[in-house]
């Protein structure tokens, strides 16, 4: 971790959403968490997060659709990468890659749950570097 | 089809017994016609006898009233037999009653008065059988043969009119005879008594050959004057012996076929043996239902033959007419009948047909339409209402079956839904604990860190493959495609995921698949077949083995394989890999790793949802290759 990068989990699930945190935050991360989509929203805009892990199903079946889609709404937030994760990729059919354009879905990555540790900071660092990218362009 | 063999089998039946019934009936109506043919031929054989004996009758009143005459009995009396009253007297008659001759002989035996010219006298007719019975006081009426010097005694051109140049006829006896010159005469004789004692003898004849008279008579009142296509359809003859000496049959110049001969066949029968002849002969050239019979003389020998005859042909075209008909009428029948078998057969089997419609439609899966009953029998209108029965309550229950499994996987998905979030908790905090981020574990602490570690693996996997087999099942999986780099987005995180395993496992992954490959897939599912079929690799390859990944476009697909030098997998176990909850228990790995046996089951639905195949290659000792495709994304160009 060469730089101090921050991200923000938004998840209803707080056992898990606190695992996350403890393995982001064991890697150099900082972590913080929101348990709701508007207050993972207001949170986001306070603290400018580098990458948003954002769960779909919370309170509604498609709370972090809702989420995903006010993000560019905000302009401060256009630099964040968001990292959708979901137990329903299959179920609600969705394509696993999303091209940066999507308009209806502005997420950079969709994951299925369990993600392995592993890989879940493997799909962050993949991201952030995509942002990076973005904005030396 | 059972419709086309049920009318199979009733057409042969019908057709069968058609045939046989036409045979039998043309045959009796054959006999029958010819019969009645027959019969009538006899009758009319008995009629010309009838007439034939009636002229006899004839002749001898007119004798006896000769012999009663008072000047006749005078002239015997005082035996003046130059009496010339008596001779034109006697002539006179002669001529008027159509008798050919008449006589008177003495009791000596000479014939002392003649009524025909030349009036010859003086000759004996001691050897007359005729005249001596009638000296002994008998009346003789009989049939009797003259030779030609008798005739010519007996005056008035007999010898000529009796003379007959013999012709050589078809199927008739050889004979080397040329000719006929005996005559056959009607005669009777009657004796003139004076007192008991006989003084002279009369007698008198008709000359039958060429007595054509007769034997137009005779057919006349037989067989009326019947024609048949320009031909006489009745015939009556007069034989000496075979010859025909007074005939109505015709020659085919329109003259009268005396001096011809009867067949050989009637000619043995009737003179040599005395005995009728009822039947088909041929007369001439033409075929005639027939009768003869043999004429007698008065020493009881046979000496010709009485014929009369009809022709054939009349009869023949009757029967061939009723035949016509009547086959014309069983065909009619037979035609009808083979409609009825037709519609039978179709009454029978459409019900059977119907049963089976339906359940091939309910093999489909689909809703059982009740069969309508078709009211032609109990029997089958029973079978039917058990089909419908059976129909309704199978697909109620498999519907409730259905219902149940739907049910069932839906829990199945629900409970492996929501597992999913305490896992990955519980996966997060595993790693760090072996990654040592929460501070330092003990080499036996990690031993059973990596033990849970496995144990979680398997969990996740179990997860996935059972939210797989319940979206299978519920037909909810279908590809959803998209342009997918298959090093970038599918092996890449994949081989990342699984460093540690190979490396725990010492394993080595040599990849070859090239980095420009794209396919048009949906990239969940490609992960899904990759992560199963790469699981199998590390759970049975060999220790510090190699896993080799290959993949290459083929005809518009990209063909992937995966290789593992593993122990391969017996022939007879091949097809069972790919089945739902296929285990294979060779020993060794399956039994240390205990997965759902669904990995493949689920990689072969993908693939084939892609439109592809999966194909195992195994040979024990060689490792094993999986090999399947998956569509190429078109626009790509691919090097």
């Amino acid at each position: 971790m060469s730089e101090h990068r921050i991200v923000l989990i938004v998840d209803d699930d707080e056992a898990f959403a606190q695992s996350n945190r403890d393995l982001l935050e064991a890697y150099g991360y900082e972590v913080h968490v929101a348990h709701g989509g508007s207050e993972g929203l207001a949170m986001a805009k306070r603290i400018r997060p580098d990458v948003m892990i954002l769960d779909v199903m919370m309170a509604s079946d498609t709370e972090g659709f809702e989420v995903a889609r006010k993000i560019p709404e905000s302009p401060e937030l256009s630099r964040m990468g968001v990292l959708l994760v979901t137990g329903v990729v299959k179920a609600l059919h969705l394509p696993g890659v999303l091209k940066a354009d999507d308009t209806w879905l502005p997420v950079d990555r969709i994951l299925d749950k369990p993600i392995p540790p592993a890989r879940l900071m493997a799909e962050i660092e993949r991201v952030l570097a995509d942002c990076q990218r973005k904005r030396s362009s | 089809m059972l419709k086309l063999k049920l009318f199979k089998r009733f057409a042969a039946i019908t057709i069968l017994f058609g045939i046989l019934s036409m045979l039998l009936g043309v045959q009796i109506m054959r006999q029958r016609v010819i019969s009645e043919a027959q019969t009538r031929v006899r009758l009319g054989l008995s009629s010309a006898w009838a007439l034939f004996e009636n002229r006899q009758r004839e002749l001898c009143i007119l004798l006896r009233l000769l012999a009663n005459k008072d000047l006749l009995l005078r002239v015997c009396e005082e035996q003046r037999w130059n009496d010339l009253e008596l001779r034109s007297r006697l002539e006179r008659i002669r001529a008027s009653f159509g008798l050919d001759f008449i006589g008177l002989v003495d009791p000596g035996g000479t014939v002392v008065f003649r009524a025909t010219e030349p009036y010859s006298t003086g000759d004996h007719k001691t050897a007359d059988l005729a005249i001596t019975k009638a000296f002994n006081g008998e009346t003789v009426s009989c049939v009797s043969l003259f030779t030609r010097a008798q005739l010519m005694l007996e005056g008035g051109g007999l010898a000529d009119r009796a003379f007959l140049e013999l012709e050589e006829t078809p199927r008739s006896r050889r004979s080397p005879k040329m000719e006929e010159s005996r005559g056959m005469v009607m005669l009777c004789a009657i004796p003139v008594r004076k007192g008991p004692s006989v003084i002279a003898v009369v007698y008198g004849g008709i000359l039958l050959n060429r007595n054509f008279a007769m034997v137009d008579g005779i057919r006349d009142v037989v067989f009326r004057d019947d024609v048949y296509k320009g031909r006489q359809a009745g015939t009556a003859t007069l034989f000496l012996n075979d010859t025909r000496i007074a005939t109505t049959v015709l020659r085919e110049n329109g003259n009268r076929a005396v001096g011809t001969r009867v067949s050989r066949e009637v000619a043995e029968r009737v003179l040599d043996n005395g005995m009728a002849w009822f039947g088909e002969a041929f007369v001439l050239k033409d075929e005639y239902l027939t009768a003869y019979e043999p004429i007698r003389d008065v020493q009881d020998q046979i000496i010709g033959m009485l014929y009369v005859g009809l022709l054939k042909q009349p009869f023949n075209d009757i029967e061939r007419g009723i035949v016509l008909k009547f086959l014309y009428i069983s065909i009619f029948v037979l035609l009808v009948a083979l409609v009825l078998a037709f519609l039978i057969a179709g009454r029978l089997a459409n019900p059977i047909h119907r049963l089976v419609e339906s359940s091939h439609h309910m093999r489909d899966g689909k809703r059982p339409e009740p069969v309508p009953l078709s009211g032609c029998c109990r029997e089958t209108d029973l079978l039917t209402e058990a089909f419908n029965h059976m129909a309704v309550a199978l697909y109620e229950r498999e519907e409730k079956l259905r219902a149940l499994n739907r049910s069932y996987m839906e829990t199945l998905a629900f409970v492996t839904h929501e597992l999913k979030s305490p896992i990955a908790t519980m996966m997060n905090y595993l790693y760090l604990l072996r990654e040592q981020k929460l501070g330092p574990v003990t080499e036996s602490q990690m031993k059973a860190l990596r033990a849970v570690d496995s144990g979680g693996q398997r969990l996740v996997e179990m997860i996935r493959h059972y939210l797989n087999l319940s979206r299978i099942e519920s037909g909810d999986y279908t590809p959803v495609r998209s342009r997918v780099m298959l090093q970038a987005d599918v092996m890449a995180p994949l081989l990342t995921s699984l460093e540690a395993e190979l490396k725990a496992n010492g394993m080595c992954v040599e990849n070859t698949i090239p980095a420009t490959l794209v396919l048009n897939a949906d990239l969940n599912m490609v992960r899904e077949v990759y992560e199963n079929l790469l699981g199998n690799a590390i759970k049975y390859g060999r220790p510090s083995g190699r896993i080799r990944l290959a993949a290459q476009p083929v005809n518009g697909h990209v063909e992937c394989s995966v290789w593992n030098d593993g122990d391969g997998i017996a022939p007879d176990k091949l097809p069972l890999l790919f089945q739902k909850f296929s285990r294979l228990d060779n020993g060794g790995a399956a039994q240390r790793h205990r997965g759902t046996g669904l990995g493949l089951f689920i990689a072969q639905h993908i693939v084939e949802a892609h439109g592809g195949w999966i194909r195992v290659h195994s040979s024990p000792g060689d490792g094993v290759t999986f090999v399947f495709t998956l569509p190429v994304q078109r626009e790509t160009s691919v090097e």
